[in-house]
């Protein structure tokens, strides 16, 4: 596990010493407009409200979502994200109970999905 | 799956430790400062103020939030000479042709135009600009994000064959369960769009009609195109509507059995992140059955992306005994950053071959002596990246398809006043010491000029057969050079290649499309 990993994981856990339920990997059964729409909201937010464009079964197969700068038009744009140093962002989703929260890596923060249906990843899938 | 007791402790061990690096984190560089003397009122050639003087003082200051940052703008009405102050000491600061380029007043120039001119005017031996790469674009387009792979279209990717009239624009490959899949196959020429005649026509219009329509901006856009799937078939029309696409970076994988063992087969089109575990799982997918004795790695459509994944590419095709301990690339900024990276402020430190997963999974290995690689314009960047990685630990690559883009060279974007710069900042060298390929590379039967050459064979793209066809021109030629067979006639001087976004025309051809910059923007030529 890499250490943005760890730390993702040190929050959900730290988060569950406290009282709050035991939490798991979690993936979005059926999606909805209104659940799509909200997951697009959610995950601009986490990117302080940069637009971002998702795939209509995002997170609906697995828990981790991964994000990465989009590549513009022109060949500009390849030429631009050609040789990338860096490493991706990416989004958790954890099921809380009966809660769903997607959790962003880096830091732990996390936002609550209301309109999605969540239910545990299936091994294999986080 | 649940989260297992171990992550409960290691976790809440590591959660502060990691937490106080990124708070220790910082540095990067002030920019400029070559010269403590401010230009009292005015320009004063060879002496630079540091970027930061000049930082923030827009000719249209921005308010609110930063989106790449949170926090609120810190701009100030300002001038475009001031601007062009920022860019001028930035340039001078990082550029890695800095002492290359003409000091100029800025002063007396728009921002855009002064941009442009903080480049060097060097041709490298071929007597192509040395700096193709010097660009901008708004920032609140390039700060747009994509689920990894994601992208609206129809999953289809487009060759320009000829990207002037008579025009002939093609399709390369289509994406599985897409839209275009099943409809469109490789080989299937574009002749009409939305009513425009994609073949002869050359007004701006319809050349922008006909680009809106092959790359449409947003999903659900719906289009008409007018297609004929082989040169010797008829026309037939069909409409397609733009979708989500998730893009398969690796989607081929086979093993050919030879009277001289096997041959393993791999198409890799996007250094995407939904790449790593696609290529771990083709690697152990050609271990399977006893191995192989040779690798087809095709990236004639691989225009770059993530260097990591290069790198465990790279490593996987070598192999441990090859390349632990080695550099895969090292990144050389100007001699004023010689040990630091002044963007980062992290060490510089040799990018090595990377063994594991970003998850720590070991990867799989090949262990091969040498690989066979089909390229083509396209191939650029980090996939450029893997041939000279591989070239610096004594692995031999042989090259079948067209010469490379050339692109050694990467960049920290730079945001001011709402217009995201790129100047090439550092260049990669392989572990030994070679990175010095702006000219691409070339088989070595390449006809007239030509890159790096590598030994291989010169070989246009196959338009006619299927990607991982034995009978598809540079799988063909790659199977039957390791027979011992000669080159064929060389066909692949010219890079002729382009995917959505991508600009691969030929270099004579550059200035005559307008619009958008891959047809038209002879710097990006081969991309």
């Amino acid at each position: 596990m890499t250490a943005r990993g760890l730390i993702a994981v040190s929050f959900l856990m730290l988060a569950a010493c406290s009282t709050l339920p035991e939490q798991q990997f979690a993936v979005i059964a059926a999606h909805t407009e209104q659940s799509r729409a909200e997951l697009a909201r959610v995950v601009s937010a986490a990117f302080n409200g940069q637009p971002v464009t998702l795939a209509d079964d995002a997170l609906s197969r697995e828990s981790v979502l991964l994000v990465e700068r989009s590549t513009p038009p022109g060949a500009q744009g390849r030429a631009a994200t050609g040789r990338t140093l860096g490493v991706p962002e990416r989004l958790i989703l954890v099921l809380r109970g009966t809660r769903c929260f997607l959790v962003r890596e880096t830091d732990g923060r996390e936002w609550e999905l209301n309109e999605a249906r969540c239910v545990p990843a299936p091994a294999g899938a986080g | 799956m649940r989260l297992s007791p171990w992550h409960k402790v290691v976790g809440c061990a590591v959660v502060m430790v990691v937490a106080a690096s990124v708070a220790s984190c910082g540095g990067g560089s002030d920019g400029g400062g070559s010269s403590t003397t401010p230009p009292a009122g005015g320009w004063v050639s060879g002496s630079f103020l540091p970027a930061s003087s000049f930082a923030g003082k827009c000719v249209n200051p921005r308010s609110g939030t930063n989106p790449s940052s949170g926090l609120p703008y810190n701009e100030t009405r300002g001038t475009a000479t001031d601007e062009n102050n920022f860019l001028r000491s930035w340039s001078n600061d990082l550029y890695l042709w800095y002492n290359e380029v003409p000091d100029r007043d800025p002063g007396l120039y728009p921002t855009p135009d002064y941009f442009n001119l903080l480049k060097t005017p060097a041709v490298t031996d071929s007597g192509r600009a040395r700096d193709r790469f010097h660009f901008t674009y708004s920032t609140a387009e390039w700060l747009s994000l994509s689920q990894s792979g994601v992208e609206a279209g129809y999953g289809a990717s487009w060759a320009v064959v000829s990207p002037v009239p008579p025009r002939r624009i093609v399709v390369a490959y289509t994406e599985p369960s897409s839209p275009a899949s099943g409809v469109l196959a490789r080989g299937a020429e574009i002749l009409r769009v939305d009513g425009v005649d994609v073949v002869s026509s050359n007004t701006q219009a319809d050349v922008n009609t006909f680009l809106d329509g092959l790359y449409p901006g947003s999903v659900a856009e719906q289009h008409t195109f007018v297609v004929r799937d082989t040169p010797s078939s008829g026309q037939r029309t069909i409409t397609l509507q733009s979708v989500s696409i998730t893009k398969t970076p690796v989607p081929l994988v086979s093993v050919v059995q030879t009277t001289s063992g096997r041959v393993g087969y791999l198409a890799f089109h996007d250094h995407i992140l939904t790449a790593e575990q696609a290529l771990v799982s083709a690697v152990e997918q050609l271990r399977t059955g006893g191995g192989i004795n040779d690798l087809v790695l095709d990236l004639r459509y691989n225009g770059g992306g993530y260097l990591f994944i290069a790198s465990q590419l790279a490593y996987m095709i070598a192999g441990p005994a090859r390349s632990t301990g080695q550099t895969f690339e090292r990144i050389q900024f100007n001699d004023k950053h010689t040990s630091i990276d002044p963007v980062s402020g992290q060490p510089l430190t040799p990018a090595p071959f990377l063994s594991t997963t970003r998850a720590g999974q070991p990867l799989p290995t090949l262990n091969l002596p040498r690989v066979y690689v089909l390229t083509g314009g396209t191939t650029c960047s980090a996939s450029e990246s893997i041939i000279n990685g591989l070239r610096g630990v004594g692995v031999e690559v042989i090259q079948i398809g067209s010469t490379t883009c050339g692109k050694p060279y990467g960049f920290y974007p730079q945001d001011h006043c709402g217009t995201t710069y790129f100047t090439i900042q550092f260049k990669g060298v392989n572990a030994a010491g070679f990175g010095d390929y702006t000219d691409g590379f070339s088989p070595s039967n390449t006809a007239g000029a030509r890159g790096t050459s590598i030994n291989g064979c010169s070989v246009a793209d196959d338009f006619s057969v299927a990607l991982g066809n034995v009978n598809e021109n540079l799988f063909e030629t790659a199977l039957n050079h390791r027979l011992g067979a000669s080159c064929p006639t060389p066909t692949g001087s010219k890079p002729t290649f382009t995917k959505p976004f991508n600009g691969a025309v030929g270099e004579e051809a550059g200035a005559v499309v307008l619009k958008p910059p891959w047809l038209t923007n002879r710097l990006l030529e081969g991309l």
